[in-house]
């Protein structure tokens, strides 16, 4: 039996999941506002290009810890369908992140002003998730 | 005049060496999520810290001995050894995560990864430890460090609402979305940033060092109770930066890079520039005094030959001590440990250990044998034991509240 539990995860009840959830998702989020946020000073002579390829290079870490550790965590059954979303919008965080980290290093300058509208989104959609996640889900039929 | 400049380099030095990583990351990551409703408690971390650092530099001036040497002597080698065990840990492990805060500093100039830069970073540190003059280390990284007062300027450009600021600093309240023990774990890191161990024993020895007598008590005092809170309104500044820019976006704060937008934000590349010498400076001068620290406690417990004003080998123990601690720190973060993670380790466990580093100081400068007429007074004692409650608080508080809120999650 140890042995077993040492080697599955083990399921967390809904609470305890969704508190979890909520701390990646509120991370990710974080990690994408402050790319947004770096670009648009870039945009406005704001920032040195190393200090925003660093700053981008740790958004990029920051959102793939947040999906690493929601991912890796067993969902409870009835959190399942969230348990996509949740993974599937960090996935989209982490892949929209990286795209500007490589315009960044690229200095591809005149993509950061669209760049940053869309992590702004991206950034939007993550915090309704979050808020979202407070509740339990919302029992079918 | 020659008397004047010395008191007012102190002063700026104080300044410039009271911040650390430890007060950047947290007052950064506490600004973002609390805004200044945390603000009290690095007023009454100041005062504490200034407490035990007026105490212990008068009794380094009085005695012309380090405090650990008095310790050892006063309470015996049972407490001494308590006494260097906890502050030790700690101050190593303080040691880690300055070195890193040089290193993640540095790349945010550079973009190269912050363990290439590592190696660089430590073989620097000990090179300044062996070779640079005691006086010279302290007042060109101090007064370099002083460029964190571009956060202060940084939070007036952005114009906060000062009333509300304010007075989020006086009453004790959270933001409505965060828990009371989230509230509680961050209280006890900001109070632990504020009354870092090494920070007192630094100051002590080098009082040693530069000789102080009972004649430089008056300058010693104005470097302590002018210096250290004018250092506490930077942390304070820093900590109002990230409530102005990352608290109405709801975004919390996590790296280095981040603590430095805000000041971008307000006053663009040049503000920038001047915060990233600051943060560099602050997080070289905290490394060499904490590896300092490290040498000073060892030597001064065994009874060696310690001190930069000693010649290298005569003092030879020291020095190895010296760059042994830089090994070890340099071999910690080579292990892709995360610097923040270790700072934020090293607030928390440094408020744990507060007390075996604080308690002995009290004793002993209220011990006229050491301390002649210059032993404590009433409101040395009262604020020394009110202080002492809120230490013992904060240590017994720590690792549950770490544990229970998942650091703060």
């Amino acid at each position: 039996m140890a042995a077993l539990s040492g080697c599955a995860p083990g399921t967390p009840d809904g609470d305890s999941w969704r508190i979890d959830a909520q701390r990646a998702v509120g991370d990710a989020s974080s990690a994408v506002l402050t790319a947004e946020l770096a670009l648009r000073q870039h945009v406005k002579g704001r920032v040195f290009d190393r200090y925003l390829q660093t700053v981008l290079v740790e958004a990029e870490q920051g959102v793939g810890k947040a999906g690493d550790a929601i991912s890796t965590r067993q969902p409870p059954r009835a959190e399942r369908e969230r348990y996509q979303t949740v993974t599937g919008q960090i996935d989209e965080a982490a892949s929209l992140v990286s795209t500007a980290r490589i315009a960044v290093v690229d200095r591809e300058t005149e993509r950061y002003d669209a760049l940053a509208d869309r992590l702004a989104k991206s950034a939007d959609s993550l915090q309704q998730l979050e808020d979202d996640l407070q509740h339990p889900p919302v029992a079918e039929g | 005049m020659k008397k004047v400049f010395a008191v007012a380099l102190g002063i700026l030095t104080a300044i410039g060496g009271f911040v650390d990583i430890g007060d950047l990351v947290t007052n950064a990551q506490v600004g973002a999520r609390f805004g200044l409703s945390l603000g009290w408690v690095v007023i009454v971390g100041v005062v504490g810290i200034c407490v035990f650092a007026e105490m212990s530099g008068r009794v380094a001036a009085v005695s012309q001995r380090a405090t650990f040497d008095i310790v050892r002597e006063r309470l015996g080698p049972r407490m001494g050894m308590a006494n260097l065990l906890a502050s030790m840990a700690v101050t190593l492990l303080t040691f880690v995560a300055e070195i890193g805060g040089v290193a993640l500093a540095l790349q945010l100039v550079s973009s190269v990864n912050y363990l290439l830069i590592v190696p660089f970073v430590a073989f620097t540190v000990w090179l300044i430890l062996w070779r640079a003059k005691f006086s010279v280390m302290e007042n060109v990284l101090g007064l370099f460090g002083l460029g964190l007062v571009v956060f202060a300027v940084a939070l007036w450009q952005l114009g906060p609402d000062w009333g509300d600021l304010t007075h989020r600093m006086m009453v004790v309240d959270k933001p409505g979305d965060e828990q009371w023990r989230t509230w509680a774990y961050y209280a006890v890191a900001l109070f632990g940033a504020a009354m870092t161990p090494y920070e007192v024993f630094f100051f002590s020895s080098g009082g040693v060092e530069e000789r102080w007598t009972t004649k430089d008590l008056g300058t010693m005092r104005l470097n302590v109770l002018v210096g250290f809170p004018l250092g506490g309104m930077l942390s304070l500044s820093i900590a109002g930066c990230a409530a102005v820019v990352f608290g109405p976006i709801d975004a919390s704060v996590d790296t280095l890079g981040q603590v430095g937008l805000p000041v971008a934000v307000a006053l663009g590349k040049v503000g920038l520039a001047v915060a990233l010498i600051g943060f560099v400076s602050a997080t070289m001068g905290a490394a060499c005094e904490c590896g300092l620290s490290v040498g000073y406690s060892i030597a001064q417990y065994n009874g060696w030959q310690w001190g930069k004003y000693v010649r290298t080998d005569v003092a030879a123990r020291f020095h190895v001590v010296l760059l042994l601690a830089t090994l070890a720190g340099a071999a910690v973060l080579l292990t892709k440990v995360d610097p923040i993670l270790v700072t934020e380790f090293s607030v928390v466990f440094s408020a744990v250990a507060l007390p075996l580093t604080y308690f002995p100081i009290l004793v002993v400068a209220n011990d006229p044998d050491y301390m002649g007429k210059h032993v404590n007074g009433r409101l040395a004692n009262s604020l020394g034991s009110v202080y002492l409650i809120l230490i013992g608080v904060a240590a017994l508080a720590a690792i549950p509240l770490m544990i229970v809120t998942r650091m703060g999650a």
